[in-house]
C-alpha cells in the first residue's frame, strides 16, 4: 500500500489539482454565463437586434471556466500524461502541484459567479441603451481581474514548480 | 489634438427665412441648439409649429410601425445590411412621387385584419377542441332541450365515475336514459335524460360525480356540422391571412423606399424639435447655440447664400454654464476615440486622452494577444472589411482600431515567437533559429514567454509604470498651465519628483544603471518623501497636524503601487492565449492519429479552435486594455463626465448621403 502510494500518489495528487482547477472554473463561468444568459434572453425578446451585444457580453463570465482548463492542460502537459509517458512524481512535487492549482479554482468559481451577476446587470444597460455595452463590459471586466490573478499565479507555480 | 474650442452664439434672422435656414443649419451639422430664455412667443405663432411636430412625429412613428411590419416579409439580403445610399435630391424627390401614407394606411389596415383573423381562428381552433368529443352526437343540437315531461342535462365526468354514476342514477328511476356520447382514458361524456320531477335527485347525483355541464353552441343542426362550420370558418381566415401575407409581400417592394421617407421625415421632426427652443420676436426670431470656434465663419458663409438679413454674435456664457465637449484628432489617431468613448468624454476643462492613451492601448492590446498569425488575421480580416462592407462611422472607427491592433501584434507576436502557437519542432528548419545556450526558437523570437514569464511580467510591470507616470505627469502640466501654478508644482510635481524618483531607485538596484548611482538614487527618494512630508499638510492648521496628513499622504504610494501590479494581467492574458492555441494544437496532433479522416479533423480542429481563441481573447485584449487606461491612467489626470455635443444634423437610420 505504502509502496504503491509512494509510487503514484504524487501523479494522483496533480490530477486532483488539475480537476479542481477545471472543476471549480467551469463550475463559476456555468452559473455566470447562466446568469448573464437569462438576461440576456429577456432582452433579445424585446430588441432582437441586439443580440450581437447580447452575446458578447454573456460571454464575459465564460473565461474563468477557459482559465480553469488552462491550467489543468499545464498539468497534464507538464506531468506528460498527455505526451503518454507520465513522469514519475514524488508525493512532495504532487502536494505542490496541487495547491498550485487552487488560486485558480477557487478565484475562478467565485469571479465566474460575481461577474455573471454584474453582466446580467449589464443586460439592463444594454437594453435601455445600446451605446452603454462599452461601459457595462468595462464594469464586468473588473470583476474578472481576480479570476486573471489566480490563474497568473497558478500558471507561474505549475511553470516554476521543479518535476 | 484635443478638445474642441466651443463659443456660444446668437443668430437673429426675419421670420420668413426660419425654415431655410433651418435647412441650412442642420446640414452644416455644427451647431447644437439651447433653450432661448424668456422664450413667449409675440402672437401663439409658435404653437403652430407645436402642432406640426405632433403630425410629423405620428407620421414617423406610423412609418416606422410600416417598416417593422414589412421587414417580416422583405426578402433578406445577406448578413450584412448595407445602407441605401443616396442623394439629398433623390430623397426628397421620393417624398414627393412615393404616397407613403396610402402604404401606412394599407399596412394598418392589413395589421388590423391579420389580428382580427388570428383571433378569430384561436377562438374558433379552442371551441373545436372543446366540442370535438360531442361529434357523434345523434340528435340536432337545437333538439337538445327538455319537454313538457323530460329534461336534459349534457356534460362530462371522469371516466372511473361513469360506471358508479350510471348505477346510482338507475337506483333512482329506470326511466332515465344515460347515453355515453365518447369516452376516453380520462373523461366521459354523456347524454342524461330524464323526467322533470326526478331532476333534483339527479342533479344532486350529478354533483356529487363532479359532473360538468356543456353549454351546447346556439346551432340548428347536428354537432357534427357545427364542427364543419367551424373548420370552414378557420379555414376562411387562414386563406385571409394567406391573402394578407401576400399583399404585405407586395407592398414590400416600397420597404426601401420607406426607409428613406423614414430618415427624412426623422429630419423634419428634429428641426421642428430644435425650432420650438427659438426665442420668437413679431418680425424675427433668435436661436441661441454652441458652436465650434472655428466654424463660426463658414456658417456666416452658408447663411448668406440665403440672406444678407441676419446677425451672428457670439455672447457670454453665464456663470455656471459648461459648454459641450467634442474631441477632435487627426485622422491617424481618431480611432482611438473609440476607447475614450467607452469611458465618457472628458470635461471641457480637461484634457483629451484619446493621443496619450493610444499607444500604450495598442501595445498593452497587442501583449494580451502575442501572436503573430492571430495579428496578421486581423489585419487581413479587418482590411476586408473596410474594403467591401459599407459601415457607419463608429464602426469604421472600431475596425481601424482593430487593424492597428492587428499591426502592432504581429510585430510583438513576432518578438515572442507566437505562431499560431506553434513550437519550433512543428514549423519547418529554416523558420527556426538557435540561441548561443543552445534553445531551439522560432524566426524573430527573441523572448519565450513560456520558459520566462518573468521577464515579460516585468515588461508589463515596467509599462505599466511608465504609464502611470506619464498619467502623473500629464496632470502636472495641465495643472500647471491652466489653474495654480504654485499648487501643481505642489501635489501633482511633488508626485512627478517622487515616483520618477523611485523608477530611477528600482534601475539602479537592479543594476540597470551603473552601480554608483545607487547612493544617489536612495537620497533622491528620501528627499522626495521629504517634500512630501513637508508640503502635502500645507493647508492644515497647526504644525502637528500639518506633519500627520504629509506623513500620511505617502500611504498614496500603496495605490500607485496596487496600480502597477495590475498591469500584471498583461502577462496572464498572454499566457492565456498561448497556452489556449497550444491546447489547440495537441488535440489536433491527437486527431492525426484517427486512420484515414484524421487529416479532416486536423484540419476542423486547427481553423475551428483558432478562431475561438482569436475571439474569445481579441475581446479580452480590448476590454482588459481598455480597462487600464480607465481605471489605472485616466483617474490620474481626468473626471470625465463631459457632456457629448449633439449638433442638429440629418442623422439617418437607412440611409447614407452621397455628396
Amino acid at each position: 500500500m505504502a509502496e504503491f502510494f509512494a509510487q503514484w500518489g504524487g501523479l494522483a495528487l496533480a490530477l486532483a489539482g488539475a480537476a479542481v482547477a477545471v472543476i471549480l472554473g467551469g463550475v463559476g463561468s456555468s452559473i455566470g454565463v447562466g446568469l448573464a444568459g437569462q438576461a440576456g434572453a429577456g432582452v433579445t425578446t424585446e430588441q432582437p437586434e441586439k443580440f450581437g451585444k447580447v452575446l458578447v457580453l454573456e460571454a464575459l463570465p465564460g473565461t474563468q471556466g477557459i482559465y480553469g482548463f488552462l491550467i489543468g492542460f499545464l498539468i497534464l502537459l507538464f506531468t506528460g500524461i498527455l505526451g503518454g509517458g507520465a513522469k514519475e512524481i514524488s508525493m512532495a512535487q504532487g502536494w505542490q502541484l496541487f495547491f498550485a492549482c487552487l488560486p485558480c479554482g477557487f478565484a475562478c468559481l467565485f469571479s465566474g459567479i460575481n461577474q455573471g451577476k454584474v453582466a446580467a446587470a449589464g443586460m439592463n444597460m444594454v437594453a435601455k441603451d445600446a451605446a452603454l455595452m462599452g461601459k457595462a463590459m468595462v464594469l464586468a471586466a473588473m470583476v474578472e481581474t481576480y479570476a486573471v490573478l489566480g490563474f497568473l499565479i497558478s500558471a507561474l507555480l505549475v511553470f516554476f514548480i521543479k518535476l | 489634438m484635443a478638445i474642441v474650442k466651443i463659443k456660444k452664439i446668437q443668430i437673429v434672422a426675419l421670420r420668413p427665412h426660419k425654415e431655410k435656414i433651418l435647412e441650412i443649419l442642420q446640414n452644416s451639422g455644427v451647431v447644437s441648439v439651447l433653450e432661448c430664455s424668456g422664450n413667449e412667443s409675440a402672437d401663439g405663432a409658435s404653437y403652430v409649429g407645436i402642432n406640426d411636430l405632433q403630425k410629423t412625429e405620428l407620421l414617423y412613428a406610423n412609418l416606422e410601425f410600416a417598416i417593422n411590419l414589412l421587414s417580416k416579409f422583405a426578402k433578406k439580403k445577406g448578413l450584412f445590411v448595407s445602407s441605401l445610399a443616396t442623394t439629398i435630391e433623390a430623397i426628397k424627390e421620393k417624398e414627393r412621387q412615393i404616397d407613403y401614407e396610402a402604404i401606412i394606411d394599407k399596412c394598418v389596415e392589413i395589421e388590423d385584419s391579420l389580428v382580427k383573423a388570428r383571433n378569430a381562428i384561436s377562438t374558433f381552433k379552442s371551441e373545436f377542441e372543446t366540442y370535438k368529443p360531442w361529434k357523434s352526437l345523434k340528435i340536432k343540437l337545437s333538439d337538445v332541450a327538455g319537454t313538457e315531461e323530460t329534461d336534459v342535462l349534457v356534460g362530462s365526468v371522469k371516466t372511473i365515475v361513469v360506471n358508479a354514476l350510471i348505477e346510482k342514477l338507475h337506483r333512482v328511476s329506470n326511466f332515465v336514459s344515460i347515453d355515453i356520447i365518447d369516452q376516453n382514458a380520462v373523461d366521459s361524456c354523456l347524454m342524461i335524460i330524464f323526467s322533470k320531477e326526478l331532476g333534483k335527485e339527479i342533479g344532486s347525483i350529478a354533483m356529487e360525480n363532479k359532473f360538468s355541464a356543456v353549454e351546447l353552441p346556439d346551432y340548428k343542426g347536428l354537432m357534427k356540422e357545427y364542427l364543419k362550420s367551424l373548420e370552414d370558418r378557420t379555414e376562411g381566415f387562414e386563406n385571409d391571412i394567406e391573402k394578407n401575407e401576400r399583399e404585405l409581400l407586395d407592398l414590400s417592394k416600397n420597404l426601401d423606399d420607406l426607409k428613406i421617407i423614414y430618415d427624412y421625415f426623422g429630419w423634419q421632426k428634429e428641426k421642428l424639435e430644435v425650432s420650438k427652443k427659438f426665442g420668437e420676436t413679431n418680425y424675427s426670431f433668435i436661436i441661441n447655440a454652441w458652436i465650434p470656434e472655428k466654424n463660426i465663419e463658414s456658417l456666416k458663409e452658408d447663411l448668406k447664400y440665403e440672406t444678407e438679413e441676419f446677425e451672428v454674435t457670439e455672447i457670454k456664457m453665464s456663470e455656471n454654464e459648461v459648454p459641450p465637449v467634442i474631441i477632435r484628432n487627426d485622422n491617424f489617431i481618431s480611432p482611438f476615440e473609440t476607447v475614450t468613448k467607452i469611458y465618457g468624454l472628458p470635461k471641457y476643462n480637461e484634457m483629451d486622452p484619446t493621443p496619450y492613451l493610444s499607444i500604450f492601448f495598442i501595445l498593452f492590446f497587442a501583449l494580451c494577444l502575442t501572436d503573430a498569425g492571430y495579428g496578421l488575421l486581423m489585419v487581413l480580416l479587418t482590411a476586408l472589411a473596410l474594403k467591401y462592407l459599407k459601415m457607419e462611422d463608429g464602426m469604421k472607427k472600431l475596425v481601424k482600431l482593430l487593424m492597428y491592433g492587428g499591426m502592432v501584434t504581429t510585430v510583438i507576436g513576432a518578438l515572442f515567437g507566437g505562431w499560431f502557437s506553434l513550437t519550433p519542432d512543428q514549423v519547418p528548419e529554416f523558420l527556426t533559429k538557435t540561441t548561443e545556450s543552445g534553445e531551439k526558437l522560432l524566426i524573430f523570437q527573441k523572448i519565450n514567454a513560456l520558459t520566462d514569464p518573468i521577464t515579460v511580467l516585468i515588461i508589463s510591470l515596467a509599462l505599466g509604470f511608465v504609464q502611470i507616470l506619464m498619467g502623473v505627469v500629464i496632470k502636472f502640466i495641465h495643472d500647471f498651465r491652466k489653474n495654480n501654478k504654485k499648487e501643481a508644482l505642489l501635489d501633482s510635481g511633488t508626485w512627478v519628483f517622487m515616483l520618477s524618483g523611485i523608477g530611477f531607485y528600482i534601475l539602479a538596484v537592479s543594476d540597470v544603471l551603473p552601480q554608483g548611482l545607487q547612493l544617489f538614487a536612495k537620497w533622491w527618494v528620501i528627499i522626495a518623501s521629504l517634500v512630501l512630508i513637508f508640503t502635502q499638510g500645507r493647508d492644515k492648521k497647526n504644525i502637528f497636524s500639518k506633519l500627520i496628513s504629509g506623513v500620511l499622504s505617502l500611504y498614496a504610494l500603496v495605490g500607485y503601487m496596487s496600480d502597477v501590479l495590475s498591469y500584471s494581467r498583461l502577462l496572464a492574458l498572454g499566457l492565456a492565449t498561448s497556452i489556449i492555441g497550444l491546447a489547440v494544437n495537441t488535440i489536433v496532433s491527437l486527431a492525426g492519429g484517427i486512420p484515414y479522416i484524421g487529416w479532416f479533423f486536423m484540419i476542423v480542429v486547427f481553423i475551428g479552435g483558432h478562431i475561438f481563441n482569436l475571439v474569445i481573447n481579441t475581446l479580452g485584449a480590448f476590454i482588459h486594455s481598455g480597462r487600464l487606461q480607465f481605471v489605472e491612467f485616466f483617474t490620474k489626470f481626468m473626471e470625465g463626465g463631459g457632456d457629448e455635443f449633439r449638433p442638429l444634423s440629418k442623422k439617418s437610420r437607412y440611409v447614407y448621403i452621397k455628396n
